[in-house]
């Protein structure tokens, strides 16, 4: 009985550790919500869009490193998430370089 | 327990699950690409047609957007729970979780086919008799419907993926130690981080 009562106590400590830690990150996410909601209306020019882009990157940071579990993982799996961004920059690079390079 | 969740040819439930997890990665990056390709395009047609892209920018609904990205972000939150709950063998808190992960899915789901209601009504679909005269503004408004549409796509078959952990982890036919849970919130997640970039570029520009 108080081998199944210690199991259980453990099992409700385990829950708990991970609601804290989760809902911390899930409060961090809808705060970096309404500041960009916010910015959004700010007049800032050319810098509203930059700043919102940024704001989503932290956004998916947070995401992929707590969420998806990248801070635990190996190096290799992390290399297969980066990846992508390696390929994604140079389909930019080379579009811009095409389109900003244009007379007309 | 892990005995039912271990699979041929693995010799271990750590390499199982590495192997998933080095699987659905590769998956989700040819994700990002195709989801890149979407957003090269917007960033290119906006770059060539600044003017009508703020003016349709500013056309769509930034309440729904804005709910919604609320909405999709606190479905990560529950099915990174539930993924934790399941490592932590916490039965009755993964399938809770899963469940509310669904709910949220559906919500959003429900809440953009409000907004598209709403988009029909004001002749924001590209075409004849399109609401907005700038130049570009169609545009902006072909790649808002792709963009979502395929969007709400995925997030459709994520809803179908978490539907059936629930399903065979409540009849027991689903050990919590089995990767497909951890593989299926990665997808999840991917679907979010998806809508997080997507949220800016349709709903943010062209406010100030």
């Amino acid at each position: 009985m108080s081998v199944e009562r210690a199991g259980d106590a453990k099992a409700a400590q385990r829950g708990a550790d991970i609601w804290r830690r989760s809902l911390l990150v899930w409060a961090i996410l809808m705060l970096l919500v309404l500041l960009t909601l916010g910015l959004a209306y700010l007049p800032l020019g050319r810098f509203n869009m930059p700043l919102a882009l940024l704001i989503a990157a932290a956004k998916a940071v947070l995401i992929g490193v707590i969420f998806m579990e990248l801070r635990l993982a190996k190096g290799f799996i992390r290399l297969a998430a980066g990846a992508a961004f390696l390929w994604i920059a140079v389909m930019f690079a080379l579009t811009f370089s095409d389109l900003a390079s244009r007379a007309g | 327990m892990s005995a039912a969740a271990l699979r041929e040819p693995w010799t271990r439930l750590s390499r199982q699950r590495e192997a998933a997890t080095f699987g659905m990665w590769v998956f989700l990056t040819s994700e990002l690409l195709f989801f890149s390709g979407m957003i090269l395009i917007y960033a290119a047609c906006r770059y060539l047609q600044p003017a009508g892209f703020l003016a349709a920018a500013r056309e769509t609904n930034v309440w729904f957007g804005t709910i919604n990205t609320m909405v999709l972000l606190t479905s990560s939150f529950a099915m990174a729970v539930a993924a934790q709950a399941g490592d932590a063998k916490l039965r009755r808190l993964a399938i809770a979780c899963l469940a509310a992960t669904v709910a949220l899915g559906l919500a959003f789901l429900t809440i953009k086919g409000f907004e598209y209601r709403e988009d029909i009504h004001e002749h924001l679909l590209p075409g004849a008799g399109f609401a907005i005269a700038t130049p570009g503004a169609q545009l902006f408004f072909s790649v808002y419907w792709v963009m979502t549409g395929v969007h709400a796509i995925h997030l459709s078959i994520g809803i179908a993926l978490v539907g059936r952990l629930i399903l065979e982890t409540a009849r027991r036919e689903l050990p919590l130690s089995s990767p497909e849970i951890q593989a299926t919130a990665l997808y999840w997640h991917l679907v979010d981080v998806i809508w997080i970039i997507l949220y800016p570029l349709l709903y943010l520009g062209g406010r100030s």
